[in-house]
């Protein structure tokens, strides 16, 4: 076991539910913009949330084993999905999770989303132009696109 | 060991720290402030970016438990949560301090609105609010002095359709400048509020009363975290043990101590100040240190409209608040109710609170980021004995100090509060023309309640002045002494009730009873 971090079992789990919840299509996903890395980095300086995503990884894989034979990351991308849909609505069926499946799913959702959100090409992606202080801000922000 | 003595030691310098720093300090009182973290630069430390903001939140390890976890943030450094606060300061309404004898639900307040009234006013006036000085139904609103802002397009669309259902959508309070004003500039409405404002508009504790507590001679120690209060032989507060910016523990001596560090730290350092005589903790001999844990049930419900927004201009209240489900209403399933704010946010905000979505189907929403726009909403949660703030038994910080726990649950109630506000918002939302609605997870928002205020020692941690029942020399000035949620964000109202405790402490001062 690594101590220092994830296992490389749990590295691959987590870079799988990574590309699972941000896929890769006309712009980045969790691939191009490294979000397990980014996550990996941010848990090491956090023990307790280190723990928590460990936790979470390996019941991740052990619901796996349970219900396809294999590990998360040798998954199909449909089977991958169905896991990631039953953790985001609490389902348990191979009851692993002792009730924290829902908020393991909202954690790493949250973390991911946040690389995806705050990537200057992801914001060019979709329409929004950065930061605007050095611009002057919005002074006419009463008025609407159509309007302007 | 500092060698003075001054006659206050306040912990915290945010919103409730800093206002009772200024005044003690403008009546004479040697004050000291101990804040565990920074001090800022705006200019130069804050930056458009909502990934830098993260700096600026209090990102010491806490653990959440409990059947619902939250762990609303809360800001660090000089200024505490106002650095990173969305300037909101709706007035609290006067059904919100006697919400047992009303509703028969939570607990009626030892105070009242009209004894509060005068010093929510004040700070409107000292703080620096913007906004209408009637609210819905004749309730009152700022009394600042300084105009609302425009509405922005968000805002007119959302707006649009709360009239269309015969609600009554109001420009909001927030503590930022529609103007000039306290040396400061109007905002220019940049969308980025809650990463620290860089043009200065937004009133924080940095930029207001910290400042009037050190031109009064009040003296700020930075960095400086702490962790354990001393009592002597008397039972009063000796000593305050903190760690200082090299990592050397300190102490500092004074005749009267005040605790604004917030609703999770407050119960904390008391809790972490257990001794032979306070052996459940400082001024817990009620047990209700850490207890009536609250959090406003909060959803970020967002609607995709067929033209664009671009509901980042503005500021993040886009300026239009509903209140028409504040009070209780009989045909709901639910006591009390909800303040709907429109918001204005960045991608990141957007895609952490305002969905759920993940995979193809987040991606194809987040291209859609400029036709979204929608409400925050800010329910009424109701207090509950088994929501608490503990030491976690596990868990310790760098310092080697065991941290906070919070554990959880909602209620049947707060649960209807969340429904009621996510039903009215899609209503409102649809009625302005969303061709689709979608929201986020629940979440707590603002952390309360967990050294409640009352007359009785044995039900209250701390008395109506802010005083511990047990401990003469000991205030506590922050969310953590609200017997209630209310329905609105919380700073102005603790604001106000500092303020007044503040008052008290300089009446008591001079009758001699400190």
């Amino acid at each position: 076991v690594n101590t220092e971090g994830f296992t490389d079992g749990e590295r691959e789990c987590l870079r799988h539910l990574a590309r699972t919840l941000l896929p890769s299509d006309e712009d980045a996903g969790a691939d191009e913009l490294g979000v397990a890395e980014v996550i990996e980095a941010k848990v090491l300086a956090a023990p307790n949330l280190l723990a928590v995503y460990r936790r979470g990884l390996v019941t991740l894989d052990a619901t796996s084993r349970r219900r396809h034979g294999h590990p998360f990351a040798a998954l199909d991308a449909g089977q991958q999905a169905a896991l990631v849909g039953d953790l985001q609505a609490g389902r348990d069926p191979e009851d692993l999770w002792e009730g924290t499946g829902r908020r393991f799913f909202l954690l790493v959702r949250s973390d991911v989303v946040f690389v995806y959100a705050t990537d200057p090409e992801v914001w060019a992606a979709i329409g929004f132009p950065g930061p605007s202080h050095g611009r002057g801000g919005y002074p006419d922000a009463e008025k609407l696109p159509h309007e302007r | 060991m500092t060698a003075d003595h001054p006659d206050v030691c306040v912990i915290g310098a945010g919103a409730c720290g800093s206002v009772v720093a200024a005044t003690l300090a403008a009546a004479g009182a040697r004050v000291v402030v101990l804040e565990a973290g920074p001090r800022y630069r705006p200019q130069l430390d804050f930056v458009n970016d909502e990934a830098e903001m993260l700096k600026l939140l209090w990102n010491d390890p806490r653990t959440a438990g409990g059947r619902d976890p939250v762990l609303p943030m809360t800001g660090k450094g000089v200024g505490g949560g106002t650095l990173v606060w969305t300037a909101v300061a709706q007035r609290p309404h006067p059904s919100d301090f006697r919400t047992r004898t009303l509703d028969g639900v939570g607990a009626d307040w030892p105070l009242d609105y009209q004894e509060l009234e005068p010093y929510l006013a004040r700070v409107e006036r000292d703080f620096g609010v913007a906004g209408p000085p009637t609210g819905l139904h004749g309730f009152d609103g700022a009394r600042g002095g300084m105009p609302p802002h425009p509405v922005s397009g968000l805002g007119r669309v959302l707006a649009g359709g709360a009239e269309k259902l015969g609600l009554h959508p109001q420009p909001g309070a927030v503590a930022i400048n529609s103007r000039g004003s306290g040396g400061r500039p109007a905002c220019i409405h940049c969308g980025f509020c809650i990463e620290g404002c860089i043009s200065d508009a937004k009133a924080s504790a940095a930029n207001t009363y910290v400042p009037a507590a050190e031109r009064a001679g009040a003296r700020l120690v930075t960095k400086a975290f702490v962790h354990r209060l001393e009592v002597d032989a008397a039972g009063r507060v000796a000593r305050a043990l903190y760690f200082d910016a090299a990592g050397r523990e300190q102490a500092q001596s004074a005749r009267v101590f005040v605790v604004a560090a917030h609703a999770i730290e407050t119960p904390r350092l008391l809790l972490n100040s257990a001794s032979p005589r306070f052996s459940r903790g400082l001024a817990n001999g009620s047990g209700l240190v850490g207890r009536n844990f609250m959090v406003h049930p909060n959803v970020s419900i967002f609607g995709r409209f067929p033209d664009p927004l671009e509901a980042y201009r503005g500021f993040n209240l886009a300026n239009v608040v509903v209140q028409d489900f504040y009070p209780t209403d009989a045909r709901n399933g639910y006591a009390r109710g909800f303040t709907l704010e429109s918001a204005c946010l960045p991608p990141m905000g957007f895609a952490v609170a305002g969905t759920e979505l993940w995979g193809a189907a987040f991606k194809r929403l987040m291209r859609q980021y400029v036709y979204c726009g929608g409400f925050w909403t800010c329910g009424e949660g109701l207090p509950n004995e088994r929501n608490t703030v503990a030491l976690d038994p596990d868990v310790r910080d760098g310092w080697g100090v065991p941290v906070a726990r919070t554990t959880h649950e909602w209620s049947e109630n707060d649960r209807g509060v969340l429904r009621g506000s996510i039903d009215r918002s899609r209503d409102i939302l649809e009625a302005a023309g969303a061709a689709e609605v979608f929201h986020g997870a629940p979440r707590g928002a603002h952390n309360m309640g967990t050294c409640r205020m009352g007359r009785d020692p044995q039900a209250s941690v701390v008395d109506p002045d802010c005083r511990a029942h047990e401990v003469p020399n000991l205030y506590i000035c922050d969310t953590s002494v609200f017997v209630t949620s209310t329905g609105v964000n919380p700073t102005l109202t603790a604001m106000a009730i500092a303020q007044r405790a503040a008052d008290r402490m300089v009446q008591a001062a001079r009758r001699g009873d400190l």
